[in-house]
C-alpha cells in the first residue's frame, strides 16, 4: 500500500497547491466522439480544462507541462457502477436504506491503483445487488489515503433491486420494495401529525381538528432532522433528492421496475443497472429513456425450452442497434481480460458496434449515468482536467497508461509505478519518497 | 394427424378453384390462401381467419345456441376473435383458410391453479418481518411476460391462475395471466383476482414473527421473535376471523400487509380457499359463509368424502388433480394423514350441481391439465363436463369468462390443436392459438407439409384388428415402431408425444411383413450357381426398383438365393426389399445353405455328392468345435497356472509337450554356435532389456532363437543370418510396422559381440552379447509352434475353409439346409442322408413329400416351402386318374411349418396372393399368415428379427382395408424397418 500513499501524497501535495496550471502538450487528442487534434495542447487551469486545441494554444507560463509527444491524450474513463474497495458488497438487512460505503470505502485497496492503470479517472462505489434497498453510495477519484479527500460527489445514489435478492423471489421482493415505501409513507404521516401537535402546544394553542387534518397541515412541518438514519435516505430518495440505481437482472425485471418507479414518480431518477436478459426489454428502456448500466458478462446466453439450442446475443448491440445510449462495466475487476473497462468497449468495436458509442460506453454515457455529464466524460473546456495519457489507442490492447491526470495533477506515471516494477523486475524496491514528477517541466 | 385427403379438403380445393394441390395430399393440414399455399408461421396473425378441422369441442354451455361438438367443424376469427363457429360455415373470400384436416379443435385450457410467478412462500433465509397473513402479495410483480411459455402453451393451457402459492394463511391476492409464446405477448387478465387464504396442513406453523431493530443499539435490542398464528387447524380459523375483523372494525390499518387486507375485505373480493381433507374442506365452507364473501374451494381433494355438505354450501369448486407426474395433492406436504387423490370427486360434486373446474396443483406442471381432464373422465364425467371443467367452469370461476374458455362468438380466438378427441392419449397437441395468432407448434412438426415417417420419430398404426401372427388377433388396436423398430404392439398401443398416428380405420388390419422364402432379388437373371465360399452380401446394395416393387407387394424378408445351388450348396442370405443401404437391409447374411437333390436320374451319384459335402462340412464343424473344446479348457488351465508361477516359469525344453522340443548337443564349438547373454540398451529405451539367444553356425548360415526384447524364455523368437568373417547379420524373425529387426554385430573377443539392432529406419539398439554355453539347444520358436501344438500346450485352431464356413453354422444347429428336391424317390434318399447327419432339413418344392408316409420325414423335415404354383396335379389314390392337390394345405394341415416362395425376381410382389390362393382351397388363414410370416422366420432362424409383430422386432408391418386373405383386400401400408414404401410412384 506504499504506492498509495505515495500517490495520495502527491495528491495532497497537488491539493495544497490548487490553483495551479498544467498542461499536456504534443500528444494527440482523442475525444470519445472521434474528434482528433494532431500535437494538440489541453490546459488544465483549477482542475478544470480551460483550453483544447492545436499546438498555438497558448500554455500559461506557471503551468507544469507535461510533455505527450507521440502519445494519446483521451479523457479519463468512468467507472459508473462498482463494489472495488468495499469488503462487503451488500449488507445483510434487506431494507439497509441507513447505510453508506462511505463507512466501507478502504482508500488503500490496490484496485484504486488498477483504476489508474486502467485509465480511469472517476468511480461511483456503490453496493451490490444482493439488496433490496441499499445503502448510499459515493463517487469517488480513485487515489487518496482519506475518503473525504476522494470524494467527488457524497451520498450520492442509493441502490435499489427488482430483481429477489438471495432468500427472496420475485414476488416477496416487488412486496418488500413497495413495504418499505409504504411504512415510509406511514411514518411521516405520523411524524407530520406529531410535529403538527407539537407546533400548536409551542403556541400554546388547542389540536381542535382530525387527525387526517393534522398530518396534511404538519406535512410542511416535517425536516431531515425530524426522522431518525432509518428513514432519512428513504425520505429524501422518496421525494426525488437521491438517484437510484435499480438493478434488474431479467426482462421483467426492467418491465416491473419502471412500471413501480413511475407509480412512485421516481421514473426520471432512476439509472438502470440491468443483467444480459434485459436486453428483450430495450424497447421499454428506450421509451423510459433513463440510462443503462450494462452487466459485465456482455453475451447472453439462452437454450430454447424445447428443442435446447443455444443462442447467444452480444447484449451491447442490441442497444447499439436500438439507439439506446448504454454504459459498459468490467466483468468482475481486474482479475482477466474483461475486467478492464477499456477491453469491454474494445469487445464491442469487434462486435460491430460503432467506435464512437463503445468509446462513449465508458466516458461520456457513463459520465452522463452518474450525472457529471457536465463535468467528465471528454475533454473540453469547462470540463474536468481528468486525463489519461495513453501510449496508443485507448482500444489497442498493446496500449498502457502512461500518466494520468485527475483535476490536473497527476495521480499516476507508469514510470514511478513501483509494483509494477517490481513485478516486471521481480525485486522488492524500497519505498519511494514522495517525489515530485519527473517528466514534467518548467514551460 | 391422419394423413389423407379428407372431403373437407377437397371442398377447400373445389373453393378456391384454380389453386393447385398435388394428389395425394400426404399431410395436412395445408394452409391455402387464394392463389397461393403459405404456410401460416410468424407473429402477425391475419386479420380474418378460417379455421377447418375434424371436430371442434367449443366448450359452450350444454343447451345452448352454440352447440358443445361440431363434427366437421368451422370456425371464423376476426381480428383475435371468434365470430362465428360452426359445421356449414363458408370461409369469406379474403379470409386466410387453414385446414387442420383430421385434427380436433378444443377451447385454449385454463387452469385455475398454478404456480407460474413463484409463490409467496416465507423468506429464506433472512432474519425479518414476516406475516403469515399477507394479502399484499401480487403474483404479477414476479410473472415473466417475456418467458417462453411454450412448454406450458403445447400442453394446451392458454390462460393461467397466477396463486401465491399455499405456504402462508393468506397468501396474498392472485392474477389471471394468459400465455404467449413470448416477447411481451402474455398478458394479465386480472390482477387481485381473488384473495387467498390457505386451510389444511400446508399454512401451519409460520416462522417466528422478528422486528429487528434498525440499527441494533443497547437500548434497542434484537428481541426474540413472537410466535404467530396459526400453529393449529383451530388457529387458522382464529387468525383468520382476526385478520378480518381487524380489516373491518380496526381503524386505519397498520403495516402493508394489513391495509392489503383492509382493502380486500373492502371491495368484499372474492375468497379462494384451498382446503384438501375432508374436515378442511368442510372449515373451508363454514369460514367462506362467516366472512360473507363470495368464495370458491380450491384443492378439494377428499371432496367426494362431503360432496352433500359441499353441494348444500353452494360454493364452486376447483379439484386439483395431481398425476403421478407430479406430486398428488395430498402428498404435498409431509403429513402421513394428507389425502389421497380420489378421481371420482368431481363427478360427484357436478351429479350434485356443484360448479366444478379441474386444476393442476401448485408447484406441478400446467400442461398435465389435459390429462387430469381425463382422470375426472375415468372418475365419471361426461366428455363434455371434462372439457367445460378445463375451460369454461375455471374461466368464469376466475372472473375471465367473458374473454375465454368456450368458443362463441364475441370470445378471445384462443384455441388447441390436437391430433385426436381431447382425452384420448394418443391425441396430441400440435398447434396452440392465441388470439388467432399461431403461439406454438409441436417441435416434431408432424403437421408440417414435408413429415413422414420417413423423417424418422415414432410411427403408430392403428386399425380394428391386428394380426401378430403370435397369439389371437387383437380387435382394435396398434403397433408403435420407433426407429425402425417396434415398442409396442395391442390395443393399449403406445403413443408418444410427437407420433406420427396413422388411424386406418375400423375395417383395416395389420400384419406382420411377409417373408419370401426362395426369392432371387438381386441376382436379375444371372443364373450362376455361386458356390459356399461366394458371399453373396458383398453383390447387395441399398434396395432398388424391383426390390421396392416386391415389397408393394407385402413382402419385407426375402430369403435371397441363386436360382440354382452350387452341387456343394449355395448360401441364402435374409434380405430387406427395402433400405437405403446393406446394412440396413441384411437380417442375416448366412440364414441357410441351399443344396439340391436332383432326381430320380441318378440317385447314387446324388447321395454320394450330398454326403460328401456333408461329411467335408461335418468334419470341418467338428474340428472346430474341438478346437474351441480345447481352447476353452486350456484357457482354464492357463487360469489355474497362472497361480502357480513356479510351474510358469519352467524353460521350453522342459514344458509338458516335450515331443515339440528336440535337443541337440553340438560336439564341435565354432565362435558363434551356442548359448548367448544378450542385453539391448540406449535408442528409445529406459534401461537396457537383457535375455538370452542359441545359436547355431552351418557354414556360413546362422540360425537360432532369440528371447531378448522380442519373445522371452518361454516364447522365444526364430532367428537367422549369415557370418561373414567376423561381421555376424540377424534377423529377428517377427514381422513388425517397419520390417523385421535386424543385428548387425561383429565378434570383438571370444565369446562376444557388440553391434546394433536396428528396427526399421527409426529405432536403433546397442547389441551385445557374451556366450555363456558353447552347446546348442533347439527351442521351439513362436513361428514353429504354429504348426504344431504350441510350446504352451495352446491349441491350434484349424485352417479356415470358406467354402465350409457356412456348415459350421449348420452342425451347430443354427441355421437349416434348405433343399430343393422334387420327387418322391429323391425325398426318401435325401431324408437318409441327412437323417444321419443330424441337420436342420427345410425342403423346398417337395410337394411329393406326401407321398412318403408320415413317420418317415416327421422327425427329419423341419418345414417346407411349398411350390410357387400353389395347386398341383398327382396321381390320385386309384393310382390312374390325376387330380388336383393343394400341398400347403395338406402340409400345414399336419403342423408342418410351411413358407411360400415366389422363385421369381419380382414375382415375390404376388406372394400375398399365393397366400390367398391356398387359404380359398382350404388353408386355415391362421396358418396361412404365419406360413408367410412367422414360420419361415423360425426356420431360417431370423424369428429374433422378423416374423411376427413383438416389441423389440423390426418394425416390418402391413395394413391391409380388410382380411389380408380377401382378395378384395387393399394393401393401404407397408412398411419395412420402420420405413413407409411408397405404394405408388408419386405424380
Amino acid at each position: 500500500m506504499v504506492l498509495s500513499s505515495h500517490l495520495a501524497s502527491a495528491l495532497l501535495a497537488a491539493v495544497a497547491a490548487l490553483g495551479d496550471s498544467a498542461a499536456i502538450r504534443g500528444g494527440t487528442i482523442v475525444n470519445p466522439d472521434g474528434t482528433r487534434i494532431d500535437k494538440g495542447v489541453v490546459v488544465i487551469q483549477g482542475g478544470k480544462i480551460t483550453a483544447v486545441g492545436g499546438p498555438e494554444t497558448a500554455i500559461p507560463p506557471d503551468a507544469v507541462v507535461h510533455e505527450a509527444d507521440g502519445k494519446i491524450v483521451f479523457p479519463g474513463m468512468v467507472l459508473a457502477h462498482t463494489q472495488i474497495s468495499l469488503d462487503v458488497a451488500n449488507e445483510n438487512v434487506p431494507v439497509a436504506p441507513f447505510v453508506n460505503v462511505y463507512d466501507a470505502i478502504e482508500p488503500n485497496s490496490a484496485e484504486f491503483e488498477d483504476c489508474l492503470r486502467g485509465a480511469i479517472g472517476t468511480v461511483h462505489v456503490i453496493q451490490g445487488h444482493n439488496t433490496v434497498i441499499g445503502g448510499l453510495s459515493r463517487i469517488v477519484r480513485p487515489a487518496g489515503d482519506m475518503v473525504d479527500y476522494m470524494t467527488v460527489r457524497p451520498d450520492y445514489a442509493l441502490k435499489l433491486s427488482i430483481t429477489p435478492r438471495g432468500g427472496f423471489n420475485r414476488m416477496t421482493q416487488m412486496a418488500e420494495l413497495r413495504a418499505a415505501f409504504a411504512n415510509l409513507a406511514n411514518h411521516i404521516e405520523s411524524v407530520a401529525e406529531r410535529r403538527f401537535e407539537e407546533e400548536k402546544k409551542k403556541k400554546d394553542e388547542k389540536v381542535l381538528i382530525l387527525p387526517e387534518e393534522a398530518v396534511k397541515q404538519g406535512m410542511a412541518l416535517v425536516t431531515i432532522d425530524d426522522l431518525d438514519a432509518r428513514w432519512r435516505t428513504l425520505w429524501r430518495a422518496s421525494k426525488g433528492e437521491i438517484p437510484l440505481f435499480v438493478h434488474c437482472d431479467r426482462a421483467m425485471d426492467v418491465m416491473h421496475g419502471i412500471e413501480w418507479l413511475k407509480e412512485l414518480k421516481l421514473l426520471e431518477k432512476s439509472v438502470f443497472v440491468v443483467g444480459t436478459e434485459a436486453f428483450k426489454a430495450v424497447e421499454a428502456l428506450k421509451t423510459a429513456g433513463r440510462p443503462v448500466i450494462l452487466s459485465g458478462v456482455l453475451v447472453h446466453k439462452e437454450s430454447d425450452p424445447l428443442t435446447g439450442k443455444v443462442t447467444e446475443t452480444f447484449v451491447p448491440k442490441v442497444f447499439a442497434d436500438a439507439g439506446v445510449p448504454f454504459v459498459l462495466q468490467p466483468n468482475g475487476f481486474g482479475f482477466s481480460a474483461d475486467g478492464m473497462l477499456w477491453y469491454q468497449a474494445a469487445r464491442c468495436v469487434r462486435e460491430g458496434i460503432a467506435r464512437d458509442v463503445a468509446l462513449k460506453a465508458v466516458t461520456q454515457a457513463a459520465a452522463d449515468s452518474i450525472g457529471m455529464g457536465d463535468t467528465l466524460g471528454s475533454l473540453a473546456v469547462g470540463k474536468w482536467g481528468n486525463v489519461a495519457i495513453l501510449s496508443g489507442d485507448p482500444l489497442d490492447q498493446a496500449t498502457f497508461v502512461d500518466r494520468m491526470l485527475i483535476e490536473g495533477r497527476l495521480a499516476y506515471e507508469r514510470a514511478n509505478d513501483r509494483r509494477l516494477k517490481e513485478l516486471s523486475t521481480g525485486q522488492d524496491l524500497p519505498p519511494a519518497a514522495a517525489t515530485a514528477p519527473a517528466s514534467s517541466s518548467k514551460n | 394427424m391422419v394423413h389423407r385427403t379428407t372431403p373437407l379438403l377437397a371442398a377447400t380445393c373445389a373453393l378456391i378453384g384454380a389453386a393447385f394441390l398435388p394428389a395425394p395430399i400426404r399431410a395436412a393440414p395445408t394452409v391455402a390462401a387464394p392463389n397461393a399455399a403459405v404456410t401460416l408461421r410468424g407473429d402477425a396473425p391475419p386479420a380474418k381467419l378460417f379455421i377447418k378441422a375434424a371436430s371442434i369441442w367449443t366448450g359452450a354451455p350444454e343447451g345452448g345456441k352454440v352447440p358443445t361438438f361440431i363434427a366437421p367443424g368451422a370456425m371464423l376469427i376476426v381480428d383475435g376473435k371468434v365470430v362465428d363457429v360452426g359445421a356449414t360455415l363458408a370461409p369469406p373470400a379474403d379470409a386466410t383458410i387453414v385446414d387442420l384436416g383430421s385434427a380436433v379443435v378444443m377451447p385454449g385450457l385454463v387452469d385455475a391453479t398454478t404456480t407460474l410467478a413463484g409463490t409467496s412462500d416465507y423468506l429464506q433465509n433472512a432474519v425479518w418481518k414476516d406475516e403469515a397473513v399477507a394479502a399484499h402479495y401480487d403474483p404479477t410483480d414476479a410473472f415473466d411476460a417475456w418467458g417462453d411459455w411454450r412448454p406450458t402453451l403445447l400442453g394446451g393451457v392458454t390462460t393461467v391462475y397466477l396463486s401465491c402459492g399455499e405456504r402462508r394463511l393468506v397468501s396474498g391476492q392472485g392474477a389471471v395471466a394468459k400465455l404467449s409464446s413470448r416477447g411481451g405477448g402474455a398478458a394479465i387478465l386480472a390482477r387481485q383476482s381473488a384473495l387467498e387464504v390457505n386451510l389444511g396442513p400446508n399454512s401451519l406453523q409460520p416462522p417466528m414473527l422478528v422486528d429487528p431493530p434498525l440499527p441494533p443499539a443497547a437500548d434497542n435490542p434484537i428481541l426474540p421473535g413472537k410466535v404467530q398464528l396459526p400453529t393449529t387447524r383451530v388457529g387458522q380459523l382464529l387468525a383468520v376471523r382476526e385478520a378480518f375483523h381487524a380489516a373491518r372494525e380496526g381503524g386505519p390499518a397498520k403495516g402493508v400487509p394489513a391495509a392489503a387486507l383492509a382493502a380486500a375485505v373492502q371491495a368484499r373480493r372474492a375468497l379462494r380457499i384451498t382446503a384438501d381433507e375432508a374436515g378442511d374442506l368442510l372449515r373451508a365452507t363454514q369460514l367462506a359463509r362467516e366472512l360473507g364473501h363470495p368464495a370458491i374451494i380450491v384443492g378439494a381433494a377428499e371432496a367426494a368424502l362431503v360432496a352433500d355438505q359441499l353441494a348444500a354450501a353452494r360454493y364452486p369448486v376447483v379439484i386439483e388433480i395431481g398425476l403421478s407426474l407430479a406430486r398428488p395433492p395430498g402428498e404435498r406436504s409431509m403429513d402421513s394423514d394428507a389425502p389421497r387423490l380420489h378421481p371420482e370427486s368431481a363427478a360427484e360434486l357436478v351429479r350434485r350441481g356443484v360448479k366444478v373446474a379441474l386444476a393442476t396443483p401448485p408447484g406441478s406442471d400446467p400442461a398435465e391439465l389435459l390429462m387430469a381432464g381425463a382422470v375426472a373422465l375415468r372418475g365419471g364425467l361426461t366428455t363434455e363436463q371434462a372439457i367445460a371443467a378445463i375451460t369454461r367452469v375455471p374461466a368464469e370461476l376466475l372472473g375471465v369468462g367473458h374473454r375465454v374458455g368456450c368458443l362463441m362468438p364475441g370470445k378471445d380466438a384462443d384455441f388447441v390443436v390436437l391430433s385426436g378427441q381431447p382425452f384420448l392419449r394418443s391425441s396430441h397437441v400440435q398447434r396452440v392459438y392465441v388470439e388467432g395468432r399461431l403461439a406454438a407448434e409441436a417441435a416434431t412438426g408432424a403437421l408440417s407439409a414435408g413429415a413422414s415417417a420417413n423423417a424418422g420419430g415414432t410411427v403408430v398404426l392403428l386399425a380394428g384388428t391386428v394380426l401378430t401372427a403370435v397369439g389371437e388377433p387383437i380387435r382394435g388396436g396398434g403397433v408403435a415402431i420407433l426407429d425402425g423398430r417396434i415398442v409396442s404392439v395391442g390395443a393399449g398401443v403406445a403413443v408418444p408425444p410427437g407420433a406420427r398416428v396413422l388411424d386406418l380405420g375400423p375395417g383395416a388390419v395389420i400384419t406382420p411383413g411377409f417373408i419370401d422364402c426362395n426369392s432371387h432379388l438381386e441376382f436379375g437373371e444371372d443364373r450362376t450357381n455361386l458356390s459356399l465360399d461366394f458371399d453373396l452380401v458383398q453383390a447387395i446394395a441399398g434396395a432398388g426398383p424391383e426390390s421396392i416393387e416386391v415389397a408393394r407387394g407385402g413382402v419385407t424378408t426375402a430369403m435371397v438365393q441363386t436360382w440354382q445351388a452350387h452341387q456343394n450348396g449355395s448360401r441364402i442370405v435374409a434380405l430387406k426389399t427395402a433400405g437405403k443401404s446393406r446394412a440396413a437391409r441384411v437380417v442375416d447374411s448366412l440364414a441357410g445353405v441351399k443344396m439340391f437333390w436332383r432326381g430320380p436320374f441318378d440317385p447314387i451319384v446324388t447321395a454320394d455328392r450330398v454326403k460328401g459335402a456333408l461329411a467335408d462340412g461335418k468334419r470341418y464343424a467338428d474340428a472346430w468345435t474341438k478346437y474351441h473344446e480345447e481352447l476353452a479348457k486350456w484357457n482354464e488351465e492357463q487360469k489355474k497356472k497362472s497361480g502357480t508361477p513356479a510351474e510358469a516359469a519352467k524353460p521350453a525344453g522342459d514344458a509338458k509337450t516335450g515331443d515339440a522340443t528336440e535337443t541337440s548337443k553340438e560336439k564341435k564349438s565354432d565362435p558363434v554356435t551356442g548359448k548367448w547373454d544378450v542385453s539391448v540398451s540406449g535408442g528409445p529405451m529406459p534401461q537396457a532389456q537383457t535375455g538370452t539367444m542359441q545359436l547355431k553356425l552351418d557354414g556360413e548360415k546362422v540360425s537360432g532363437s532369440f528371447a531378448a526384447l522380442f519373445g522371452d524364455e518361454e516364447n522365444p523368437r526364430g532367428l537367422s543370418g549369415t557370418l561373414s568373417g567376423k561381421a555376424l547379420t540377424l534377423e529377428i524373425d517377427i514381422e513388425m510396422g517397419a520390417g523385421k529387426p535386424t543385428i548387425t554385430t561383429e565378434l570383438d573377443a571370444d565369446d562376444h559381440m557388440a553391434g546394433k539392432l536396428q528396427l526399421g529406419q527409426r529405432f536403433s539398439f546397442d547389441f551385445s552379447a557374451q556366450r555363456i554355453d558353447k552347446s546348442f539347444v533347439e527351442v521351439v520358436t513362436v513361428k514353429k509352434a504354429k504348426k504344431a501344438k504350441g510350446a504352451d500346450g495352446k491349441p491350434e485352431a484349424p485352417e479356415s475353409k470358406p467354402e465350409l464356413e457356412p456348415y459350421r453354422r449348420v452342425f451347430a444347429g443354427e441355421m437349416p439346409i434348405l433343399l430343393e428336391c422334387d420327387s418322391a424317390v429323391g425325398i426318401h434318399h435325401a431324408l437318409k442322408v441327412f437323417a444321419e447327419a443330424k441337420v436342420e432339413l427345410v425342403l423346398l418344392g417337395a410337394s411329393d413329400l406326401l407321398q412318403l408316409p408320415r413317420d418317415e420325414w416327421k422327425s427329419v423335415v423341419k418345414g417346407v416351402i411349398v411350390p410357387e404354383q400353389i395347386e398341383g396335379m398327382r396321381l390320385a389314390k386309384d393310382g390312374i386318374t390325376r387330380e388336383r392337390f393343394v400341398p400347403a394345405v395338406e402340409l400345414s394341415a399336419m403342423g408342418l411349418p410351411i413358407g411360400f416362395q415366389s422363385n421369381g425376381i419380382t414375382t415375390g410382389r404376388g406372394l400375398a396372393l399365393n397366400a390367398a390362393w391356398a387359404v380359398r382351397q382350404g388353408m386355415d388363414p391362421r396358418a396361412a399368415l404365419r406360413a408367410l410370416t412367422l414360420d419361415p422366420a423360425r426356420l431360417f432362424h431370423v424369428d429374433d428379427q422378423v416374423g411376427s409383430l413383438e416389441a423389440g422386432k423390426q418394425g416390418d408391418v402391413l395394413v391391409f382395408s380388410g382380411d389380408p386373405f380377401e382378395l378384395s383386400s387393399r394393401l393401404l401400408k407397408v412398411f419395412v424397418s420402420g420405413i413407409e414404401v411408397e405404394l405408388e410412384a408419386k405424380p
